[in-house]
């Protein structure tokens, strides 16, 4: 009985709606439907000021330098590379950049990850998106043990940061060498920062 | 029948729209950091060095044989013929050869038979470090600052940057009793030197 009652109320809908369609239809002697979709744009983008600085007082051993690549037509760099060459135990690295909201809805960051490209180091976690360390296997057993960290990384709390349409927000990377990193070698990081409307 | 696939077609492309509007606004984008380290490198390398022997009433007894090792870092001395309060010169010039300053601390001096260390005593002293090897004045008209390094021994460990060079002294003094001497006649004395270093900001 419902199921009827339902029934006939969409036919009638039905009904009511085609007429009133062929009547203005006849009224104006065409039908014209116009759709526009306008999707806001979202994009966060690394701007100037960048700033790198390192911990050496007296003597300058360690080398460091960053600067942003990939450039964004509207405005900013979508990378930041840090380059740090002559680099031993304890050298800190300290980068202060600033990110934009340069897109026209909110843009909310939901995941920073870290690795290496390749692969040679693994990361982990000390306090969720804050701090952590790379560490490599030193004696394969595929599982992290103390004495294996290389370089720890400190990165300002950014997830679930919520930035408006043109809203600034500057943030902080700290990179040091450990004691196990090895003379001689070249080791690598990536930083991605994750962010969706 | 024509009005009828109009409605259907504007529907579907209504519900298309939507599906792609929702998809796009969870679309994830990311903006990257990416990072090199190079690594330094800490080495210093004996570079040369002088071996001599200094016996008592200036007869020479003793002989030595100095072998540097192929990395550098150790120089394998063999002494023969040691008889009470000879002596053992050694001079080494050090070099940082490698990125990094370091800390020089004294050299580890380890002796074969081991037993035999306790009738030898060792005195060790550093000059420098220089920039280049000073010049000894052959006149009494020049006057090289780099003397007043030379003359004062640096307090130890001494810190060596990237290409600097420090001098080391070592004296070895056999200080045996002529009772030990009888009981050791014969024994050959092997003496390691080893280069002792570390980082120059790490204790």
């Amino acid at each position: 009985m419902k199921k009827e009652g339902t029934l006939t109320f969409a036919i009638v809908i039905l009904i009511v709606t085609s007429i009133a369609g062929i009547a203005y239809a006849h009224w104006t002697g065409q039908v014209e439907v116009k759709v526009t979709a306008y999707i806001g744009c979202f994009t966060i983008r690394f701007i100037n000021p960048l700033e790198c600085s390192d911990n050496e007082a007296t003597k300058n051993i360690g080398l460091s330098n960053c600067y942003y690549t990939e450039p964004d037509p509207i405005e900013g760099y979508k990378k930041l590379v840090i380059q740090i060459s002559n680099a031993y135990p304890d050298y800190t690295v300290d980068c202060n950049f600033t990110i934009k909201n340069i897109g026209t809805t909110i843009s909310t960051i939901t995941n920073i990850s870290i690795r290496d490209p390749d692969e040679k180091l693994r990361w982990k976690w000390i306090t969720q998106y804050t701090e952590g360390f790379l560490w490599q296997d030193l004696n394969e057993n595929d599982a992290y043990d103390p004495g294996e960290e290389i370089i720890y990384i400190t990165i300002t709390d950014l997830v679930n940061v919520s930035l408006n349409p043109g809203q600034i927000r500057k943030a902080e990377i700290t990179t040091k060498i450990l004691a196990n990193a090895e003379e001689c070698h070249s080791y690598g990081f990536e930083v991605s920062i994750e962010y969706e409307s | 029948m024509k009005a009828n696939k109009i409605s259907v077609l504007f529907a579907a492309f209504a519900i298309v729209t939507s599906i792609i509007g929702v998809t796009y606004a969870h679309w994830t984008e990311l903006i990257s950091i990416t990072g090199t380290a190079n690594m330094g490198v800490q080495r210093v390398e004996i570079k040369c060095y002088k071996c001599g022997t200094f016996d008592c009433l200036c007869i020479k007894h003793s002989t030595v044989t100095c072998v540097l090792s192929e990395d550098k870092q150790t120089l394998n001395v063999e002494w023969k013929n040691v008889r009470p309060h000879s002596k053992l010169w050694l001079i080494l010039v050090i070099e940082n050869t490698g990125t990094i300053p370091v800390n020089v601390e004294p050299p580890s001096i380890l002796f074969n038979p081991e037993e035999m260390h306790e009738y030898f005593r060792v005195y060790t002293i550093f000059f420098g470090p220089f920039d280049h090897l000073p010049q000894i004045p052959r006149d009494e008209s020049s006057n090289p600052p780099d003397c007043w390094n030379f003359c004062r021994p640096p307090r130890l460990p001494v810190q060596l940057d990237p290409n600097q060079k420090l001098i080391m002294a070592s004296c070895i003094k056999f200080t045996a009793t002529c009772c030990d001497f009888y009981r050791l006649r014969g024994t050959t004395a092997e003496i390691k030197i080893t280069l002792n270093y570390n980082q120059w900001n790490l204790s």
